[in-house]
């Protein structure tokens, strides 16, 4: 059985829509979503994640349906799902390790040593350790990139979405981060969706690549199929064209 | 015309309503962390507190002055502190309190939330598996209400020290004379419809600043609009509560006499 499965998801907002999004993500898999800006990238991960509900179709989480199922049974599976957003959305008034400590407290009620000797786990193996006890605004992108990572990670979850991991970074940072994200996979075995623009890191990282472009959803297949794509619209965004269908009405 | 001056307003209320039952819901079934309501009691009442000094001091000060000159020309000056305390406790005191608590902690709370929805902190909690109502919602919501009554005690407090001031100051009476018909005219149901109406402005400037953070869109822009929606509504919705509660406290106050 896949850990994701979307069936016939659809949403309709004010600047755009996407419809008919249908995929299944195993476990140890990686998709890859890219597609212009504004296209809804990252409402469809939202969507997947459960923070927003679609007008049709359907989300499952290892088997559940989770906009049409009891609050608790899918608050329990929701438990299951980590996510890193666009921007990171660290709690900027607590520490980089409070951080990490806020779900660990919060959802799985643990406290001292226990919550301590994890947080500390979780950041070295993200490699900051040594920025334990600063707050998020005191580091770096890279470092907020990390934390995010650590933080979503901090629950143990069986799927994990990752809106833009390596956005604002440099190459050689983004190229670490994605690899650190690929290790922490090849650990956890877990389902990874990704969303991203940066094609070198998509071949890295997806098992399998989609593209969302003028509401509709093209999965392309894995990186030798993505690259001789016959529809021209994933052609000129992967070769990064300037002149082609996505620019014409420019 | 009317309509579309109407709508927004009717549906601020609505969102508003469904918001405050969410946020009475959460209450009910899980009461929040109380290290967390503690810490935003102690950052409310911190915050304010010397504003709500100085404000009711001035308060106070402006009351007496006014009394003086009316009560002046008929050689009443002893009921001067009477009259200034009352007014003050009754009416005008939890009325600026929470006129300065809307431009204070309404503001900063609002700005705070709507700074956490924008940037997403607000969807990484409930990403996280916890409930942002129990997690940032009820703590600031019970901050504000129960820090009111600390920082209304220390402005009437205050208040009564700045009438007394200028009463010796402005009118020339002497402290013991401005004092003496405090009891006879300030008595318990004058300190009730002050903490009645306090309570009930609390409540709204607790709701009002946290569904107008937690509803923010639109960036730093939808950020600037909730602080600016939040300073008008609490202050509108405090002058209406105002009066409501005004006639509220009046009829009661008729079925206490009647007694």
């Amino acid at each position: 059985m896949p850990l994701v499965k979307t069936k016939n998801l659809a949403i309709q907002l004010d600047d755009f829509s996407i419809s008919n999004v249908s995929f299944e993500v195993e476990a140890g898999e990686s998709l890859v979503i890219i597609g212009p800006s504004g296209e809804g990238k990252t409402v469809l991960l939202k969507m997947v994640a459960g923070l927003m509900q679609p007008d049709q179709g359907q989300v499952f989480i290892d088997g559940l349906d989770i906009y049409r199922s009891e609050p608790k049974e899918r608050e329990f599976k929701m438990l299951q799902m980590g996510m890193l957003f666009q921007k990171n959305a660290l709690f900027d008034s607590l520490t980089c390790a409070e951080n990490v400590a806020f779900p660990l407290r919060e959802v799985k009620k643990m406290k001292g040593q226990e919550v301590e000797d994890l947080v500390h786990a979780f950041l070295e193996a993200v490699g900051i350790l040594h920025a334990k006890q600063l707050f998020p605004h005191e580091i770096s992108g890279g470092m907020q990139k990390r934390l995010g990572i650590a933080r979503a990670l901090a629950l143990g979850p069986k799927v994990v979405l990752y809106d833009d991991p390596t956005a604002g970074l440099d190459p050689i940072t983004s190229r670490k981060i994605a690899q650190l994200l690929m290790e922490l996979q090849m650990k956890n075995q877990s389902a990874n969706i990704y969303v991203t623009n940066d094609m070198a890191r998509a071949y890295q990282l997806g098992t399998r690549i989609a593209m969302v472009v003028d509401g509709e959803f093209i999965l392309t297949g894995s990186e030798e199929e993505t690259r001789s794509h016959k529809d021209p619209r994933v052609n000129q965004f992967i070769r990064g064209a300037q002149e082609g269908p996505l620019t014409q009405d420019f | 015309m009317v309509i579309s001056l109407l709508s927004p307003i009717v549906t601020d209320i609505g969102g508003g309503y469904l918001f405050f039952k969410d946020v009475l819901r959460s209450a009910l079934k899980k009461w929040p962390r109380r290290e967390l309501v503690f810490q935003q009691i102690w950052m409310v009442s911190t915050q304010s507190a010397s504003t709500t000094a100085l404000a009711g001091f001035f308060v106070g000060a402006v009351m007496t002055v006014q009394f003086t000159m009316q009560i002046k020309q008929f050689g009443a000056l002893g009921y001067l502190g009477g009259l200034s305390t009352s007014a003050t406790i009754r009416e005008i005191g939890p009325l600026l309190i929470a006129f300065m608590l809307s431009g204070k902690v309404g503001a900063f709370t609002s700005a705070e939330l709507g700074t956490m929805r924008v940037t997403e902190q607000i969807d990484a909690i409930r990403c996280l598996g916890a409930d942002p109502i129990q997690e940032i919602i009820l703590p600031r919501f019970l901050g504000i209400v129960v820090s009111s009554f600390f920082l209304l005690a220390v402005g009437l407090f205050m208040s009564i020290f700045g009438g007394l001031f200028l009463g010796v100051l402005f009118a020339g009476i002497n402290p013991e004379e401005y004092l003496r018909h405090v009891p006879a005219i300030v008595k318990w149901p004058s300190l009730a419809i002050g903490l009645f109406k306090c309570f009930t402005f609390a409540v709204l400037l607790g709701g009002i600043c946290t569904y107008k953070g937690y509803t923010t869109t639109g960036g730093a822009v939808g950020v600037g609009k909730s602080v600016v929606n939040t300073a008008v509504s609490t202050m509108v919705a405090i002058v209406v509560a105002d009066w409501i509660t005004s006639v509220i406290a009046e009829s009661a106050g008729i079925i206490y006499m009647s007694w």
